[in-house]
């Protein structure tokens, strides 16, 4: 039923790789004609999401990214790290506690969000996200648990739990943890690849790579916020973390070069113009990605109480650009979904490429009866024969 | 083995029996009573309490394949443009004679590949045992992940019981032998009903009739499909473009992302934790 086609294929307008986007095709029929649609209705549904789940992204981001740094900086980061790995381990602790409760909210049936665990489906991004959450939320809780021993903080050193607590097993954990937080942190850009959404599906491959490159960014300022706030961190410690928070924004900020050249106008125009292209471009671009990087050039050569401040500065402006970057990007999902000539241009094709012409349909088809004038077309071919019809 | 619909839009009266005979079977409420303005088109979308859409497209000029619209109603911009077109070409090309007026019951395609069965997180949508697509009432908790993965804008929340509805292809009544609603109340057999081999092989002797009568512009949407979503098991005749009825030339497969998405982050993770790696590993030296 279905020669010729494979599961994998992707819509012109999908980003496989750079340069791959073929022009827009021509409007498929007899004449070339302008863009038709019906009446401007939207072709597709738009997310119902409401605050909940950019704000989600935003918090799993960060909850994701600190778990990253986390497990590289607790195998590889070395005594003066000791404090940013705490922190990592407290701050996905408590953020991976809302997480859920968010999820949940946006649900139109919250009293049945255990029926997400019914079954595993890995080319549903949305059922393999629960389960990475679910990973992370218990893998963190362990960890966690385990450096309040260690620490004796909420747990009394030498009590029974503080004892079971220390029996786990700290590396497995931490390997884990930072494992799943870099599920974490990219499921989601797949997760609104994988719709029909036309401003999420033509930015195709890259969005996988922007949140989890989001969220790495967003991690790393809010331990670095946290260093700052707790005054123990080490200033190399805090200049580890501001070269990944860097290196992060400038990773986004290619992908976002790539996804402005290659998202056709028409798809991009929510993220371009208007409120949510005027929060994308200042908020996120200007705002959350390169002021931050601009602060940091500044701080090279101030002192060390400048430093803190322009550090602070930069990790908050991080912050607030990824929560805007998170429902900028959510936002302006829903207007192109609403735009029926953005899921025009996603679906277009050349004439006989999805389906034969009329005109190939017309010589296959077997059986056509030559016309008889004043024969009805039901009483040559209709003849049903199904009896399910007529029963 | 699956059971469908091939709803043949030539032979459509746009009586909206079927909308109606939908409503009633599966107890669905009424929408608001307003006016939309699009020709006798009150209904404007499939939706989580519409399952039969049938739309009216009114066309007037066929050398633009505009039709006439809000736009076009007594002196719009519209019926201008149309008057000088006409004025142009001269009596032959008038759109008196040229004007045509297209009706389709629009109804879930239950796709051989479809992004709702594949989306959904809970298993609640399934495919039953006549082939088709259904979602299960008592298992669906409203993540609405469906309702962005149909590539036709099917499937829909109802804000009121915070649960997705479609067409579930009157499971209950093909359960007990019968034809689904819509297809039994069509009075011309715009729809029919049955095993969705058998309606192709009839469909595809009605476009060899059609295009011997000279309707060369006849063709079946849905069944010859070469693109990721497949044959639908519900597939229509059409004799414009398809966006004219505001189905997507080619649609996909929302999931056909998934495995390269999931892929190049991968990537982008290891770029970006070995950057990490390198960083606390050369400044753990030099400190």
């Amino acid at each position: 039923m279905t020669a010729g086609n494979t599961r994998y294929d992707r819509p012109r307008n999908q980003i496989l790789l750079p340069g791959l986007r073929s022009r827009r095709g021509k409007s498929p029929g007899a004449t070339p004609t302008a863009p038709s649609t019906y009446y401007g209705r939207p072709m597709i549904k738009a997310p119902h999401w409401k605050w909940y789940i950019p704000s989600y992204f935003f918090i799993a981001g960060i909850a994701a990214g600190a778990a990253f740094f986390g497990a590289l900086a607790r195998f590889f980061g070395g005594p003066r790290h000791r404090i940013t790995v705490r922190h990592a381990r407290y701050l996905a602790l408590a953020l991976s506690l809302i997480c859920p409760a968010l999820l949940i909210l946006d649900l139109g049936r919250p009293e049945r969000f255990f029926n997400m665990f019914r079954v595993v489906k890995v080319r549903s991004p949305l059922s393999l996200g629960t389960w990475i959450l679910t990973a992370f939320g218990v893998t963190s809780g362990l960890l966690a648990a385990r450096q309040m021993a260690e620490d004796g903080f909420l747990l009394r050193r030498r009590s029974f739990l503080s004892r079971l607590a220390l029996l786990l097993p700290d590396r497995l954990l931490t390997l884990i943890q930072g494992a799943l937080g870099l599920g974490l942190g990219g499921y989601t850009g797949v997760l609104l690849a994988a719709t029909a959404v036309p401003l999420w599906a033509a930015a195709g491959i890259l969005l996988g790579p922007l949140f989890l490159a989001a969220a790495i960014t967003s991690g790393a300022a809010a331990l670095i916020l946290l260093g700052l706030l707790s005054g123990h961190q080490s200033r190399a410690a805090r200049g580890d973390l501001e070269i990944v928070a860097t290196v992060g924004a400038v990773a986004q900020l290619g992908l976002a070069a790539a996804h402005e050249a290659l998202v056709p106008e028409r798809i991009g125009r929510p993220l371009r113009h208007g409120v949510w292209g005027r929060v994308f471009r200042y908020g996120v671009l200007g705002g959350g990605l390169l002021a931050p990087i601009g602060l940091r050039l500044l701080a090279w050569r101030s002192d060390a109480r400048m430093k803190r401040v322009f550090s602070a500065l930069s990790a908050i402006l991080t912050l607030f650009g990824t929560l805007a970057e998170r429902f900028a990007f959510v936002e302006a999902g829903k207007v192109s979904a609403r735009d029926p000539l953005a899921y025009q241009e996603l679906t277009a094709g050349e004439p006989g490429e999805t389906r034969p012409t009329p005109a190939e349909q017309g010589r296959r088809a077997s059986g056509a009866q030559p016309y008889r004038p004043g024969v009805s077309a039901r009483d040559t071919v209709e003849n049903p024969q199904s009896p399910s019809i007529n029963d | 083995m699956a059971k469908g619909f091939f709803t043949d839009t030539t032979l459509c009266i746009g009586c909206k029996a079927c909308e109606v005979a939908c409503k009633q079977w599966n107890q669905l409420p009424a929408e608001d009573f307003s006016l939309s303005g699009m020709s006798y088109d009150n209904t404007t979308d499939l939706g989580a309490t519409t399952w039969r859409h049938v739309a009216f497209i009114e066309q007037f000029d066929k050398g633009s394949g505009q039709f006439m619209g809000l736009e076009g109603m007594n002196g719009g911009a519209g019926s201008a443009a149309i008057a000088e077109r006409v004025a142009a070409d001269g009596a032959d090309d008038g759109f008196l004679g040229e004007s045509r007026w297209l009706m389709m019951s629009n109804v879930c395609k239950h796709c051989t590949n479809s992004g709702c069965l594949e989306c959904c997180p809970t298993g609640a949508i399934i495919r039953n045992e006549f082939g088709d697509v259904y979602v299960q009432p008592d298992i669906c908790n409203g993540c609405g992940y469906c309702q962005i993965a149909c590539p036709f804008g099917v499937i829909e929340l109802n804000s009121t019981d915070g649960r997705a509805w479609k067409c579930t292809l009157c499971y209950d009544r093909q359960k007990d032998g019968l034809t689904p609603a819509c297809a039994k109340a069509c009075p011309t057999q715009s729809i029919q009903f049955g095993e969705v081999s058998e309606l192709q092989e009839r469909a595809r002797e009605r476009v060899g009739a059609l295009h011997a009568r000279g309707v060369t512009d006849a063709y079946l949407y849905g069944v010859d499909e070469r693109g990721s979503v497949g044959a639908l098991n519900a597939f229509f005749l059409l004799v414009d473009k398809p966006e004219v009825y505001n189905l997507p030339e080619q649609p996909h497969v929302p999931q056909a992302q998934v495995l390269p998405s999931y892929l190049v982050t991968a990537a982008t993770g290891a770029l970006l934790g070995a950057a990490t790696l390198l960083t606390l590993l050369l400044r753990r030296r030099t400190s």
